[in-house]
């Protein structure tokens, strides 16, 4: 797969953030004030508990949601809303139940008005690359929850974006899964260079999937630190590593100020 | 044999008989062979027994009248009911998308699906005059409001997620309704048409007893003044048949394009 080497991974610079819903006594603000660059190229994981404002910060990236201040600059252009460098990674997966895999992938290609040939062909590439191939008729109520997000992979990886935007996208399946799942997506990301954001509530996804990660606090979301993991890839083996034993620690204890154990909710 | 447990709010098993699941068309030919046996004990002249209304029905396939007053009724039926599945999923889904619709005819559709319509038909016959049109007013008057409610209710609950998908992927407005709206709706869309279809049927029968006396509409009529039981349960049987086909044929559809079992 050649299709992504004539375009490079973009920088994402989150300036001054702020967000908020709803009007008076019923306003909730989910973030406040952030400031973070995440590098071309990079993996970086936002992690804090859930309900903290993360998942709306990916959001509003995406140009799904307005920022209520600052703002979202992609190679140094300031976003107005959805655009071609980005793609979206659901929870749910959200794919069309009417669709078999092939138009599912190729959906976000025909709503761009890629001819059917065409989007048909970069479909079957990307539903190779996410192992997917001899289920392009089966449709997504035919598939596991894990195979069900990988075609929501390939999905984001056929429109070729230079930037992955991942919601929890294995929040909702099994852990083996799970593990499968991220160490596929390391591979892949070694061969089809994407800047990645990557959304989680479960540290040691985060520690085993980022070259950064974003700790942030309870809602409204603040950053509460950046931590660099610089650990070797490929990963697959590193999960008692001492480096990212003591990483976990440290974000053990940063997420357990305030609460209690954290994995409480890992499988929610 | 099997229990079922998937189910727990449905009680018992279906209908058996020594072991044997009961097929749904016997307990139609138990009702049947109950009206033949009433109809031959000559209680009542109001209720003859089956088989004169199956002779009866013969006799009025064969005659001249029944042809045309078909084929009358089908033209008048496909205006009307065309007309009410095109501006009711039209409205619906407006009403079902955009908010300020939906609060400026959401009271108006709930009267008019209260109201009486059949006291209606004589003021429409009134403007529209005694013709075809008043038909096929009261069919869509019958036929629309159902088919705006099943369908508003379909777009109202498609999944949020299919939409923000379709945003991230930068559709415009037609593409997210035409691409995911309609088609994520199409299971209460077309049980709105399900039913619209049966009531569109009960508006032209009343419509053509009520005013033109023309079609189906004029035969009841006509033999019920007469008293002639047989052909007059032979037509409502008749309608009744037609009325179950149409609104199968759209089960059938429904089965077809809501394939991925979602209840």
């Amino acid at each position: 797969m050649t299709q992504s080497e004539s375009y490079g991974p973009l920088e994402i610079v989150i300036e001054n953030i702020s967000h908020c819903y709803g009007e008076g006594e019923n306003r909730v603000e989910t973030s406040r004030n952030i400031n973070v660059t995440l590098n071309a190229g990079e993996l970086a994981t936002f992690l804090g508990p859930s309900g903290c404002g993360k998942t709306t910060l990916l959001k509003i990236i995406a140009g799904l949601i307005p920022a209520g201040g600052g703002q979202i600059l992609i190679g140094g252009q300031s976003i107005a809303g959805p655009g071609p460098d980005r793609a979206l990674v659901f929870q749910n997966f959200a794919l069309l139940p009417w669709a078999n895999v092939l138009t599912n992938v190729a959906f976000g290609l025909e709503l761009r008005g890629v001819p059917k040939e065409e989007r048909h062909r970069k479909a079957s590439e990307a539903i190779t690359l996410v192992k997917l191939e001899g289920f392009e008729k089966a449709y997504p109520h035919e598939l596991s929850g894990g195979m069900q997000q990988r075609v929501g992979l390939a999905r984001a990886f056929a429109a070729n974006p230079q930037i992955l935007l991942m919601d929890e996208p294995f929040a909702s399946v099994d852990e083996l899964t799970r593990r499968t799942f991220q160490e596929d997506l390391e591979r892949l990301l070694l061969v089809e260079k994407k800047t990645v954001v990557f959304v989680t509530h479960s540290i040691d996804e985060a520690v085993f999937l980022s070259d950064r990660i974003v700790v942030f606090s309870e809602r409204p979301a603040t950053i509460r630190d950046l931590i660099d993991v610089n650990l070797p890839r490929p990963r697959p083996a590193l999960r008692t590593d001492p480096e990212y034993l003591s990483i976990s620690t440290r974000l053990w204890n940063l997420l357990m100020v305030r609460e209690g154990p954290a994995d409480e909710d890992q499988n929610n | 044999m099997k229990t079922r447990t998937t189910n727990e709010i449905r009680i018992g098993e279906t209908l058996q008989l020594g072991g044997r699941k009961v097929p749904e068309l016997l307990t139609v030919i138990f009702g049947i062979v109950l009206w033949e046996i009433i109809g031959r004990l000559d209680i009542t002249f109001l209720l003859p027994p089956f088989s004169s209304i199956a002779a009866a029905w013969a006799e009025i396939v064969v005659g001249n009248r029944f042809v045309p007053a078909l084929l009358l009724s089908a033209q008048t039926f496909l205006i009307g009911e065309g007309l009410a599945i095109g501006a009711g999923l039209l409205l619906g889904v407006l009403m079902g998308r955009y908010r300020a619709v939906e609060y400026f005819f959401d009271i108006w559709i709930n009267l008019f699906m209260a109201a009486p319509i059949s006291a209606l038909v004589p003021i429409i016959m009134a403007v529209a005059g005694i013709g075809n049109a008043t038909i096929v007013i009261s069919i869509f008057l019958f036929s629309f409001f159902v088919i705006v409610v099943d369908t508003m209710a379909g777009v109202k609950q498609v999944n949020q997620t299919l939409i923000e998908m379709g945003k991230s992927f930068s559709a415009n407005e037609f593409q997210l309704m035409t691409k995911i709206v309609l088609r994520a709706a199409m299971p209460e869309i077309l049980t709105g048409i399900r039913l619209g279809v049966v009531r569109g049927i009960k508006g032209m029968i009343v419509g053509q007893m009520l005013i033109s006396l023309v079609g189906f509409g004029y035969l009841i009529t006509t033999y019920s003044y007469a008293f002639c039981m047989a052909k007059l349960y032979a037509i409502i049987l008749t309608v009744l048949v037609l009325s179950m086909l149409l609104s199968g044929l759209v089960g059938l559809l429904e089965r077809r394009l809501v394939f991925w079992g979602r209840k």
